[in-house]
Formats: structure tokens, C-alpha cells, sequence
């Protein structure tokens, strides 16, 4: 059973809604500056993608938005606005689910009282934190509230991989007949944790990210939500819907070899990236455009491009994160949404910041201004902390 | 081609003998100080509480400093299960064995202790090895790393459904031929973060739960970590169908239990009438079990014998569904349905199902497991003697 996407949304560090997300994306903007949510004294770096411009009254009508945490808000909204996009109304409840990646997810909403507990070395009897910060699968829960959605339902926490793992495992839901529609996609908001983890290994840039750049320092923390409609051919096709392409395959194979730093051979990238080739029946010479995991980091953009170059040579290819950060949980689904509308518009994104491309990272990175493409076939890549590792392929309909 | 349960491991409260403390109706419930690094401070929590891990007996001397407790127990719970199964890591196809995990809590204590470190002695002083510990795949991924399993990897963290799920979605990746082994299961172990953060930590009833009793006073949480070995083709019990069913509304909890028991049915190709025991979900709860009780009495009826387990082990969320199946596999395996602690009578008004007071013998050849969470997911599985 074919999966197509119907519906996209996003909020992001440099625009709220699909649309906006990409024209900003097309004009090569950077959204990562120095951050006001946390005082970054201490910090190797306070630049953040922080998602600043977001209206939640004009997507929460069921819930009360002071009630979600960042990351639950930002899924809803952008839940919200992939269901208008795609214009569909969901007839049977029980057959539309919500799938969401998340890094953190609304954990950071324990942040403050953790704090508290902290200071009073235990002793304070703490209000119960609030937002149930406990509980990860929360955006889930409110997503599918908010939208009415009684369909098979998870939260898939696999680090940095997240939003493809839920776009995976939401068209597994539709293929196997489980579920006629999904919403899928990634959210994560910026938390003191990870600045504090990021900073402790080093990690961060200290003013842009510069994937595949010989003077690249690191990565850059963002926020933000990405959420896809997916919906079986079939229901597509019966309410006489148009599609932004098919997800038509995805791969998911574990490095197993390093809580942090990549395999040296990005085996997991590579078994990934071929894995999902081989479901959507499609060769590396058909792809058109590889949307990078690109986080700016050494190690990361040369295992990357090693492993691109060794499946598909000169193709060419772009990194979200230039512009976002590193958004978590939400990576992958915003760049599934570069994917889908490179697709629609035959344009591909440019990578910001890159002013020397590492001679170690021999791939066709698109600098500048948008690159002209027909773009039929693009590939996702997004790799986790853990060695968690998954790939998506989307085509064009008919292009399989 | 079906997926059986080729090996099943499990470290809880009950300690080694788990069949036999199960079959007994042991409880281990016992309310204990938590100590934490991040919270010196007085935290107890009154829980089924894990014993002291095997980990030098069972991983080595080497890389065990900087791994949490939970990455710890569910590599322990991993160890075990290969060896039940007869299978050794160091020889199998490593890109054929997946990892899918299911955890709750998992991460919770060391991201709270980085902000507490930073806090207490400067952002300088946080531990660089602490940092990816603090994500909720990190068991998933811990354990990939130590045993050297290369295939798809997965966490899932739905509450008391997520070990049910991570069953459910593994046996639908080896359906669908994603390589040939999963490593299932799940592990939640209680800091006293988590203690603080969910159950107030100080006060609470000092009383194991009383699952489906009409004199329950509510949840008792425990620890576990928890392997299942699942093989395509392999030999042992046969995961035969799963469900789902999801209604975050409040009061739609029975329905989505429902929908979940006879989606699992419909997969296995079995009625009602051919479930010849329950594992149930139920953990004292006043509504939770109510609702689950419901669903039962609609789908299943009175007459299968039905068995809680958490009356034994408590709520351990992660692992939970882990062991509920590791309890379906020892009904198949004895004949035996056994008693569920602390239960003498249900509801007055309410739904008629067979929980048992004595232990019951039966000829097991379906169990259905049901998981129930209280945002509104259910998952259930029929596990099955014979492929069919």
C-alpha cells in the first residue's frame, strides 16, 4: 500500500508554517542567534535556533496552550497545520494516529522544579511538576487530543533520528493496513540539559554551523516541530487530494559502536541509506537531492559525506541544520519538508555558512542560492546519539 | 513466517526463582530510601524494589562506570536471555539482531543530576560521559553497542503499553523481514526524582496493590528490566496476533482496551473462546483496573482464567509488558494460571471476569496479554504454545 504525504507543518527558528519555513530556508536565512530563553553564562556558546514567533491561539482551539510544554505546543500547532494543509477531515477516528519523534520532548518542563529540589537539597516538598513532564509520550497525547485522533499512536525517543523514525514507523501503521492516515513528524524545545551536555563534550559552535566546511566547530541547538499528513493512496485518492511525493521507503539500522562519535565507516548510515533505497525500489543513480543529518560537527559531516559519496557519488546535497541548528527531535521531520518541497518546486535550498568546503567531505554541497533541479527522488538522512540511524526515501508519485 | 520467543530473562523484585515466585504469589514490596547524587535529601518510595544487579558477573569489569542503572539492568536482562536461548552474541550475524526497548523513566536521574552539577558546582563539572545517558534510547542503544547487535533499533516510551509495543512492533519487523532476531523488552528503575516527581515520594499507603479488588487503594510501582529473545521461524511460543487501540479522552480508556483485545484476536485468527488464560494490566488502580475489567468482560467474558501480575511485581511501566509476556510463556510452559496476589473479591456492581483467588490449571495453548496505560493506549498480544 503506497504512503503519500498530503499535508506539511512546521515551526521552526526561521518561520512558523510550511511555507514561510521554506521560503526562509530558500533565501538562505540564518535563524540561529544568540539565544534569551536560559542565561548562558558558563555555556561554550549561547547561539540557539529558537523558535520566536509562534501564535499558539491560532492553532490550540481545544487545548489550553499555557497548559503544553514548548515541545507539546510546537507538535500541536504544527499538527494543526498539516491537517489544514492537507484538508483533510479525519472520518473514522480510530484509523488516524500521530507518531512523534522527540530527543527530550517535554522533559525540560521539569527544569524549574527540578531546580528547586536541587536547591533545597531535597528537602523542599515540591509541588508536583507541572505539564506532566514526566510522561514523554505528552506531545503524542495532546496532538492527538487537539485533533481528535484515536488511531495507533507512539512516541519514538530515538535521539537525533527521531523524526524519521516516526515517519517510518507511521507508514508502517498505513502499509500494513493499521491505519488510513498519520500525522508524523518530530518536536523538541531547547533545554538547559542539552547546552549543559553539548558544552561538557565540546560540541558546540560558538557562532554559525558550517556543515562540510573546513572550519566547521560544531553544532548549534534548536527548536521547533515538523509534522507530515501521510495518508494510504487509496484515501488519497478517494477524496481526490494532491500529494507532495510518496514516502517510499526508509531503512533503520543501529551503528553499535559509539554512544557519541559515529562508526568510522558510517556503517549504520550506509546499510540505513541503502536499506531504504531497496524498499522504494530505486537505485542510487535515481536519487536527486540528499537532505544531510549535516550537524556541523567533525566527525559527523565526514562520516556523512564519506558514506554519500560512496552511494551515490555527485549528487547533490544540502544541510537544513545550517540554518536551524540542530532542532532534535523535529530535525528530520523539517527536513522532510525541504525533501517534499524541493520536490514540488524543483528548487533545492542552499547550505548556509560554508565558505571552504572540507576537501575530507568530496560531495556537491549547494551553496549560495537555490540550485534548479528536477528533483524526483530525494533521500533523508538523520543520525542519533547511540548510534541510532534512519533514513527515509521520498519520490515523486509515479516516479518509482 | 511466525516469530517465537526463543529466550526470556527477567530481574525484578522476586529475585532469581521468577516463575516460582509468581506461580506462589510472592510479593517484594517494601519501602526503601532512595539515594541520589543530584538530591542528597531524604526521598522513599514504597515499591517493588530490584535487588542488586549481577553486572560484574554478567558484563565484565570493563565500561560499566558510566552506565546508568537502567542501561545496566536491561544488559544484564539481555545477557540472560541469550544465554536462555542458547544463543552467544560474539557469533551471530550482528546487521540480523535488532534492539527494541521500551522505557518510561529511562535517562530521567542523569539528566536531572547535569542541571543539579551544574548547579551545585559549575557548568565546568558536568561529566562529558553523563550527557548521552540522559536520553531515553540510551538502554536501546547501550545495549546494541555492548552486545553488537548492528540491526533496526527502536525505544518506545507509551507508558504501561511501551513494552507491549515494543513486542508488537518487533514481530511486525520480522514479519516484514527486517532482519532475523529482536532483543524485545523494556526496563524503568525509580530515582528520587522520578519518586519526587511522580508519586510525591514521601507519603503514600504502605500496602501492596490489590489488582481488580473492590478494596484496592491504587497503584504500587516496581522495577524490572526485562529480555525477550524473538526469532523468525525460532522454536518456542508464538506471538500469533497483536492490537492496539488509543483514546485519550477521559472515559475512553475501556474502548480503547477494547479495541485492542479483539484486533489481537482478529490477528491471530482465534475468539474469544479459544483464550485459555489473561495476562492482565491491572495494578490497583481504582479506574485504570475498572476500565480493563470492562473490556475483558465485553470481549473475553467470565470463563478464561485471568492473572495479574504487577499484584506481584507492581507497576514497571517500561518493563511491564515484558512481563506480562514472560508470565504468558510460563502459563503456556506449566498449565498453571497463577493466583493474583492480594485479590479476594472485584467490584460489587461491576463486570464479571475470572480472576482466580487459587491457582488455576489449564490447557494453555492461547494467552492473551493486555496492557493498559493511563493516557489511553492499550496494547495486547495472543502468545500461543504451538505455531498455528
Amino acid at each position: 500500500m503506497t504512503v503519500v504525504a498530503t499535508g506539511l507543518g512546521a515551526v521552526s527558528p526561521i518561520g512558523a508554517g510550511a511555507e514561510a519555513f521554506w521560503r526562509a530556508a530558500l533565501a538562505d536565512t540564518v535563524g540561529t542567534r544568540e539565544m534569551k530563553r536560559f542565561d548562558a553564562d558558563g555555556l561554550m556558546s549561547r547561539q540557539a535556533g529558537e523558535v520566536a514567533d509562534l501564535d499558539p491561539d491560532r492553532y490550540v482551539r481545544s487545548l489550553q496552550p499555557s497548559e503544553l510544554s514548548h515541545s507539546s505546543l510546537f507538535a500541536v500547532a504544527a499538527a494543526r497545520m498539516a491537517v489544514e494543509d492537507a484538508g483533510v477531515e479525519v472520518a473514522d477516528p480510530e484509523r488516524a494516529g500521530v507518531a512523534l519523534g522527540i530527543v527530550m520532548g517535554n522533559r525540560p518542563a521539569l527544569d524549574p522544579w527540578a531546580r528547586a529540589f536541587a536547591d533545597s537539597a531535597g528537602r523542599a516538598a515540591a509541588d508536583r511538576p507541572a505539564q506532566r513532564a514526566h510522561d514523554p509520550s505528552e506531545p503524542v497525547r495532546a496532538t492527538a487530543l487537539e485533533l481528535g485522533l484515536r488511531g495507533p499512536s507512539a512516541v519514538l525517543p530515538t535521539a537525533c533520528a527521531a523524526g524519521n523514525t516516526a515517519i517510518a514507523y507511521a507508514a508502517d501503521m498505513i502499509e500494513s493496513g493499521r491505519a488510513d492516515v498519520m500525522l508524523a513528524g518530530g518536536t523538541d524545545e531547547l533545554s538547559l540539559a542539552m547546552f549543559l551536555m553539548f558544552t561538557s563534550m565540546r560540541s558546540l559552535s560558538p557562532d554559525l554551523v558550517r556543515p562540510f566546511d573546513a572550519q566547521r566547530q560544531g553544532l548549534i541547538i534548536g527548536e521547533g516541530a515538523g509534522v507530515l499528513v501521510l495518508e494510504s493512496a487509496e484515501h488519497q485518492r478517494a477524496r481526490g487530494a494532491p500529494a507532495y511525493g510518496v514516502v517510499a521507503g526508509h531503512g533503520n539500522f543501529a551503528d553499535a559502536h559509539h554512544m557519541t562519535a559515529p562508526h568510522p565507516e558510517g556503517l549504520g548510515a550506509v546499510r540505513s541509506m541503502s536499506a531504504a533505497l531497496e524498499m522504494a525500489r530505486l537505485g542510487p543513480g535515481d536519487v536527486d537531492f540528499v537532505s544531510a543529518h549535516g550537524t556541523g560537527t567533525p566527525a559527523n559531516d565526514r562520516v556523512e559525506a564519506r558514506a554519500i559519496r560512496e552511494i551515490m557519488g555527485d549528487v547533490p546535497v544540502t544541510s537544513t541544520k545550517s540554518q536551524i541548528g540542530h532542532t532534535q527531535g523535529a530535525a528530520a521531520a523539517l527536513e522532510a519538508i525541504v525533501c517534499l518541497l524541493a520536490m514540488r518546486d524543483g528548487r533545492i535550498p542552499p547550505t548556509a555558512n560554508l565558505t571552504e568546503l572540507d576537501p575530507d567531505c568530496d560531495i556537491d554541497v549547494v551553496t549560495g542560492s537555490p540550485r534548479e533541479a528536477s528533483v524526483d527522488v530525494a533521500l533523508s538522512n538523520a543520525f542519533g546519539f547511540g548510534g541510532n540511524i534512519c533514513c527515509v526515501v521520498f519520490a515523486r508519485e509515479g516516479a518509482q | 513466517m511466525t516469530v517465537a520467543i526463543t529466550g526470556v530473562a527477567t530481574l525484578s523484585s522476586l529475585g532469581e526463582d521468577f516463575a516460582g515466585a509468581l506461580l506462589k504469589g510472592r510479593t517484594a514490596f517494601s519501602r526503601r530510601e532512595i539515594a541520589s547524587r543530584a538530591f542528597p535529601g531524604p526521598t522513599s518510595l514504597y515499591a517493588a524494589h530490584l535487588e542488586e544487579l549481577p553486572a560484574r558477573e554478567l558484563l565484565g569489569k570493563k565500561g560499566l562506570r558510566s552506565l546508568s542503572r537502567e542501561s545496566t539492568a536491561l544488559m544484564c536482562a539481555a545477557v540472560l536471555a541469550c544465554r536462555d536461548a542458547g544463543i552467544d552474541p560474539a557469533s551471530w550475524s550482528r546487521e540480523e539482531v535488532g534492539v527494541f526497548a521500551a522505557t518510561v523513566l529511562g535517562g530521567l536521574d542523569d539528566y536531572v543530576t547535569i542541571l543539579s552539577d551544574a548547579l551545585h558546582e559549575g557548568t565546568d563539572h558536568v561529566n562529558p560521559a553523563r550527557g548521552p545517558q540522559t536520553g531515553l534510547n540510551a538502554p536501546a542503544s547501550q545495549l546494541a553497542i555492548r552486545l553488537g547487535a548492528e540491526g533496526p533499533n527502536m525505544t518506545f516510551s507509551t507508558g504501561a503499553t511501551s513494552g507491549a509495543e515494543a513486542i508488537a512492533h518487533a514481530v511486525e519487523s520480522l514479519d516484514l523481514g527486517r532482519g532475523r532476531r529482536v532483543l524485545a523488552g523494556g526496563v524503568d528503575t525509580w530515582s528520587a526524582l522520578a519518586a519526587r516527581a511522580l508519586c510525591g515520594g514521601v507519603a503514600g499507603p504502605d500496602e501492596p496493590p490489590r489488582p481488580f479488588d473492590r478494596d484496592r487503594t491504587g497503584t504500587v510501582y516496581g522495577e524490572a528490566a526485562v529480555m525477550l529473545v524473538l526469532e523468525s521461524g525460532g522454536a518456542g511460543p508464538v506471538v500469533r496476533g497483536a492490537g492496539r487501540g488509543f483514546d485519550p479522552r477521559p472515559g475512553g480508556r475501556a474502548d480503547a482496551a477494547r479495541r485492542a483485545l479483539t484486533g489481537a484476536l482478529a490477528e491471530a485468527g482465534l475468539d474469544a473462546g479459544d483464550v485459555d488464560a489473561v495476562v492482565a494490566s491491572a495494578s490497583g488502580d481504582e479506574s485504570l483496573d475498572a476500565d480493563e475489567a470492562k473490556a475483558l468482560a465485553d470481549v473475553i467474558g467470565e470463563d478464561a482464567p485471568v492473572y495479574a501480575p504487577k499484584g506481584s511485581v507492581g507497576e514497571c511501566l517500561g518493563a511491564s509488558g515484558g512481563l506480562q509476556a514472560a508470565a504468558a510463556a510460563l502459563i503456556l510452559g506449566s498449565g498453571i494460571v497463577p493466583a493474583t496476589p492480594n485479590f479476594s473479591v472485584l467490584d460489587s456492581e461491576g463486570p464479571r471476569i475470572g480472576v482466580a483467588t487459587s491457582p488455576v490449571r489449564v490447557d494453555a495453548r492461547n494467552v492473551l496479554v493486555h496492557a493498559l496505560d493511563a493516557g489511553g493506549q492499550a496494547v495486547a498480544l495472543v502468545i500461543a504454545k504451538e505455531r498455528g
